[in-house]
C-alpha cells in the first residue's frame, strides 16, 4: 500500500496537494577509453583513458519554489596527457575536474509554466568555467504542449596551475608540449560560448511525444587545445591551430511512444553542422519494458556519423603553410556504433517516515568508432526522496 | 571478419523507428497522466552518456557543447 501512496505523491501535481519535497540522487558515472590516435601525440599515440566520476544532487520543492544543488568530481587518469612531457607517469597522467550548479525556479502561480536562473563552476588543472544560464519554460492550459527557450553563458580559462601545490588557485600559463615551450603559441587564453536551446514538444495521443529541438551555439576566444601536437609533411611539429570564432547549429527530433502499458521507445535524429566544416548525424533508438512494477529494463542503439573539419589532418600530413591544423581525431570523419542497456529499479523502500528509497538505474553502453577507438560507459544513479504533505 | 557497413547500421535503427512508431490518431485526454517514462527528459545515467558524445564527437548535437564545463581534452 506504501507503494501506491508514495507513488501517487511523486505523479500528483505538487502546487495542487502542497507537496514539501527533497530528492537526493547519487551517481557514479566511470568510462574507460582505449585507442591509437592521441591528439597529445599529433594523431598517433595511446588515448587510453579511464574517468571516475562521483556526483550528488540535492533538489528541494516547497510550493511553486525549487532549488538544487548539484556538485561531483571527474577523477581523469590519462595516458595521453601523460605525453605533453617527457616525464612518464609524471602529475599529467592524473587529474581531477570538480564542478558544481546551483539552480532556483519557480513557477507561476496558477500554471504549469515556470522560469528559471542557474549557475556553476568546473575547475581542473588546466581549465576554469564560470556558467551562467536562464530559461523559461510555458505549458498550454490542456497541457498538450511545451515551448522552452533556454540561454546559457560560459566563461573560460584555459591556463594551467590552479591545482598545482605551489599556485594553488593562480592560473600560471598556457600548457603546451614540453619541446614547444620556448615561444607563446597564442595570444589569448580565454574561451566564451553563448548558447541558445529552444524546445518544443507536442502530445500526439496519450501514446505518443514529439520534441523538437533547435539550437545555435556560438564560440570565440581560443577554440584549440594548447598541448595538442600537429606533425608536418617535413616532419616539423607544432600546436593545434583553429579558428578563433565557432558558430554551430544543430537540430534534434524525438518521439517518446508507448507501444503498450508496458512497452516505451524511445527516437532520436540530430543534425548539425558549423562553420570549422563539420557535419554530423546521429540515429539513436531506445526501448524499455516494464517487468513488474518495479523493475524496468531496456536496450539502446546509436548510429553516428560525422564528416570532420576542413582543416584535420592526420601525423605528418599538415602543409607547413596551413593556417589551420588539427590532429585531434574528434574532430575527423567518422561513424560511430554503440548499444547499451538499461535496468531501472523503483522499490520505494521506506527507510523513515516519509523518507524512501525511490530508483536505482543502471546504464551500460559501448561503443567503438571506424577509426577504432572504442569506450565502456557505466553510470548507477540512486534516488531518495523524502515528501511532506502540508 | 568482415565490417558491417554503416549504411546497414543506419537502415536497423531507422526500420526499428519506423516499425515501433503508435499510431497517433488517438485523441488526447489531457486529464489522463502521461507515463512518466514517456518524458522528454534525461536521466541522470542519459545525461552522462549525452556528454561523452559532447566530448568525443566534433559535431555536438542538441544539449551541450564540448567546451562547456569542462575541456574534454583527455
Amino acid at each position: 500500500m506504501a507503494h501506491f501512496i508514495a507513488r501517487a505523491q511523486q505523479m500528483a501535481n505538487p502546487v495542487d496537494q502542497q507537496i514539501n519535497r527533497t530528492t537526493i540522487e547519487l551517481v557514479y558515472n566511470h568510462y574507460e577509453q582505449d585507442g591509437d590516435n592521441s591528439a597529445v601525440t599529433g594523431g598517433e599515440g595511446t588515448e587510453k583513458l579511464s574517468v571516475y566520476g562521483p556526483s550528488a544532487t540535492i533538489n528541494w520543492q516547497k510550493s511553486q519554489h525549487s532549488f538544487s544543488l548539484q556538485i561531483g568530481a571527474d577523477i581523469i587518469s590519462s595516458a595521453s596527457t601523460d605525453n605533453i612531457d617527457s616525464v612518464v607517469s609524471s602529475a599529467s597522467i592524473k587529474d581531477a575536474r570538480s564542478y558544481g550548479n546551483l539552480s532556483y525556479a519557480r513557477q507561476f502561480k496558477e500554471s504549469e509554466s515556470s522560469f528559471y536562473i542557474g549557475g556553476g563552476f568546473s575547475i581542473e588543472s588546466d581549465y576554469f568555467s564560470v556558467a551562467q544560464k536562464a530559461g523559461l519554460l510555458f505549458k498550454s492550459l490542456d497541457l498538450e504542449r511545451t515551448y522552452k527557450v533556454e540561454l546559457s553563458l560560459y566563461h573560460d580559462d584555459l591556463r594551467w596551475g590552479r591545482l598545482d601545490d605551489d599556485s594553488f588557485l593562480q592560473p600560471q600559463f598556457l600548457i603546451y608540449p614540453e619541446e614547444l615551450r620556448t615561444q607563446e603559441w597564442y595570444e589569448n587564453f580565454r574561451r566564451t560560448s553563448i548558447n541558445l536551446r529552444t524546445a518544443y514538444t507536442q502530445r500526439l495521443g496519450n501514446q505518443n511525444i514529439l520534441g523538437i529541438f533547435p539550437e545555435l551555439s556560438y564560440q570565440s576566444g581560443l577554440l584549440a587545445t594548447p598541448f595538442h601536437r600537429v606533425y608536418f609533411e617535413d616532419g616539423s611539429v607544432g600546436v593545434e591551430q583553429v579558428p578563433d570564432q565557432r558558430l554551430k547549429a544543430a537540430l534534434g527530433l524525438r518521439l517518446n511512444s508507448a507501444l503498450s502499458d508496458r512497452t516505451i521507445v524511445k527516437h532520436g535524429i540530430e543534425g548539425y553542422t558549423d562553420n570549422f566544416g563539420i557535419l554530423g548525424l546521429a540515429l539513436s533508438h531506445e526501448l524499455s519494458y516494464q517487468l513488474s512494477p518495479d523493475l524496468i529494463v531496456g536496450y539502446s542503439l546509436r548510429f553516428f556519423t560525422q564528416k570532420g573539419a576542413r582543416f584535420f589532418r592526420p601525423f605528418e600530413e599538415h602543409e607547413l603553410e596551413s593556417e589551420f591544423h588539427t590532429s585531434d581525431y574528434d574532430l575527423s570523419t567518422f561513424n560511430t556504433y554503440s548499444g547499451g542497456i538499461l535496468l531501472k529499479y523503483s522499490p520505494l523502500f521506506f527507510i523513515g517516515q516519509n523518507t524512501y528509497f525511490d530508483t536505482i538505474t543502471l546504464r551500460y553502453r559501448y561503443l567503438e568508432r571506424s577509426n577504432r577507438l572504442s569506450a565502456h560507459l557505466i553510470s548507477i544513479a540512486f534516488v531518495l526522496q523524502k515528501n511532506r504533505v502540508r | 571478419m568482415k565490417r558491417s557497413r554503416p549504411i546497414n547500421y543506419a537502415i536497423i535503427i531507422l526500420l526499428l523507428m519506423i516499425s515501433s512508431c503508435r499510431s497517433a490518431s488517438i485523441l488526447a485526454n489531457p486529464k489522463e497522466t502521461l507515463n512518466p517514462e514517456l518524458e522528454m527528459g534525461l536521466d541522470s545515467g542519459s545525461a552522462f552518456e549525452h556528454y561523452v558524445f559532447k566530448i568525443r564527437e566534433g559535431a555536438t548535437p542538441s544539449g551541450g557543447d564540448k567546451s562547456a564545463t569542462g575541456c574534454g581534452c583527455n
